[in-house]
C-alpha cells in the first residue's frame, strides 16, 4: 500500500503511479480504485469540506465525487495529471451543490463567529494548551475564509490549501488566467482587511 | 518605475514565483525605494504565511478508517458508472436474458400450479361456449324449417298460374316505373 497523498506531494512519480492505477482499475483490478481513492480521500475531502462548510454533507460529496470518478475514468486522457483531473470533477460537483443549496451558501457568505463550527481535525503533537489556543485561532482563519463569496473562496482554496498552480487552477475552474490572478489578489486584500478587524497576525 | 507603484499583478506575481528575470529584478528595485510597496507586500507575506500556516494544521479532515473501502465498493457496485455505451447495452442484454431465465425456471418448477389454474379456469368457459354454440345452431336450424315452409307455400300448383303470376308482376313493376316517373315529373314543374 502506498502512503497517503497530500496536496504537496503530486511529484512525477505520484503523477506515474495514478496513471498505472487508471490503467489497472480501467482493465478491472480489483484494488485499484480503492488505492487511487485512498490516496485522493484526504485533498478531496479538505477541499470539499471548506467548499461546502458541512462536516456530513463533505463526507456524502466527496463519496458522489468519486462515485462520478469512477464512472468517468475511461474518459480520462493520460496526458493530463490525474491530479487536476479529478479537481476538475470536484469542482463541478461543489458548484453544483452549491447551486443547489443556495439558501445556505448565502448565510455562509455572510458568515461570523457565532455560526463558527469546529473542524474536525486529527489530532497534532502539540499540548492541549497550544492545541486549544491554535484550534481558536485556525477557527476564525477558518471563518474568515467562509465569509469569502464562494467564487473567491474556492480559488484561495485552491491555491492555498490544495497547493495547486496557477495553471492547474485554469484548468479546474474554467475560467482566464487573467480572472484567477485578479480574483485571487481581491480574495486575498478581502481576507487581509478581516484578519485586521479580528487582530489575526499570525498563527 | 521607481517613481510610480507597482501594480497588483507584479506583487501578486512576486508572492508566487510568476515573474520573469526582468521583471524580478525591476519590481526588487523598486521595493528599495517605495515604502509603500515594501510594506504592502510584507503585509500579503504575512497574510500568505498565516494562511499557509493555518490551512498545513487544517489541511485535512477526520475521515472514517474505512471511508475508501466503503467508496470504492459503492462506486464498483453503481450501474450508473457504467463506463461505455456498449457496457451499458451488455448489461441490458444480461439482465434481459437472466430475466427471461428465471421467469422460465419459475414456471418450470410451478407449472403443476399453473396447469391447474389453467384448466380450472378454462373449464367453465369451455361449458359457456359449448352452450352458445347449441343455442345457435338450434335457433339457425328453426329458421330454416320456417323458411322452408313459407317458401314451399309460394311455389306454385301448376304452369298457368306460375305464367298468371309472372304476368301480374311484370304489370306491377311497369305500373310502379310509370307512378315513379310522373311523380318526378310534377316535382320539376313545381
Amino acid at each position: 500500500m502506498s502512503a497517503i497523498a497530500s496536496p504537496a506531494t503530486f511529484a512525477p512519480q505520484n503523477i506515474a503511479v495514478d496513471r498505472d492505477l487508471v490503467a489497472t482499475a480501467l482493465a478491472g483490478h480489483e484494488g485499484s480504485f480503492e488505492e487511487l481513492v485512498r490516496r485522493y480521500q484526504r485533498p478531496i475531502s479538505a477541499y470539499v469540506y471548506r467548499m461546502v462548510g458541512d462536516y456530513d454533507a463533505a463526507l456524502d460529496l466527496t463519496q458522489e465525487i468519486f462515485i462520478k470518478i469512477y464512472g468517468s475514468l475511461a474518459r480520462y486522457r493520460p496526458e493530463f495529471k490525474f491530479s487536476t483531473w479529478i479537481y476538475k470533477i470536484a469542482h463541478n460537483c461543489a458548484v453544483d451543490h452549491l447551486r443547489r443549496h443556495q439558501g445556505r451558501e448565502q448565510s455562509l457568505m455572510v458568515g461570523s463567529d457565532s455560526d463558527a463550527y469546529e473542524l474536525p481535525l486529527e489530532s497534532g503533537r502539540l499540548t492541549p494548551e497550544q492545541e486549544s489556543e491554535r484550534k481558536e485561532r485556525r477557527g476564525e482563519i477558518e471563518t474568515v475564509v467562509r465569509s469569502l463569496p464562494a467564487a473567491y473562496r474556492e480559488l484561495i482554496i485552491l491555491r492555498h490549501s490544495q497547493d495547486l498552480t496557477y495553471e492547474e487552477i485554469v484548468e479546474v475552474t474554467g475560467l482566464p488566467l487573467g480572472t484567477v490572478k485578479n480574483r485571487l489578489f481581491r480574495a486575498r486584500d478581502m481576507m487581509r482587511q478581516q484578519f485586521v478587524q479580528r487582530g489575526i497576525t499570525s498563527m | 518605475m521607481d517613481q510610480s507603484h507597482c501594480s497588483t499583478d507584479q506583487i501578486a506575481g512576486y508572492l508566487d514565483d510568476d515573474l520573469d528575470a526582468a521583471g524580478l529584478a525591476e519590481f526588487e528595485s523598486h521595493l528599495k525605494v517605495c515604502s509603500l510597496c515594501s510594506s504592502e507586500l510584507a503585509e500579503q507575506q504575512r497574510l500568505l504565511g498565516t494562511l499557509s500556516s493555518a490551512f498545513t494544521r487544517t489541511s485535512e479532515i477526520s475521515l472514517p478508517t474505512n471511508f475508501a473501502r466503503v467508496v470504492a465498493v459503492n462506486a464498483e457496485s453503481d450501474m450508473s458508472g457504467a463506463r461505455t455505451a456498449s457496457e451499458r447495452r451488455r448489461a441490458l442484454i444480461w439482465c434481459a436474458i437472466l430475466g427471461g431465465l428465471s421467469v422460465a425456471l419459475l414456471g418450470w418448477t410451478a407449472r403443476s400450479y399453473v396447469s391447474n389454474v389453467v384448466r380450472s379456469v378454462s373449464r367453465p368457459i369451455g361449458v359457456f361456449f359449448d352452450l352458445s354454440w347449441t343455442a345457435v345452431h338450434d335457433a339457425v336450424a328453426g329458421l330454416v324449417v320456417v323458411l322452408r315452409m313459407i317458401s314451399r307455400s309460394m311455389i306454385p300448383d301448376s304452369y298457368a298460374t306460375a305464367a298468371f303470376g309472372l304476368l301480374l308482376l311484370a304489370v306491377a313493376v311497369a305500373l310502379l316505373s310509370r307512378l315513379i316517373s310522373n311523380y318526378r315529373r310534377l316535382g320539376v314543374i313545381e
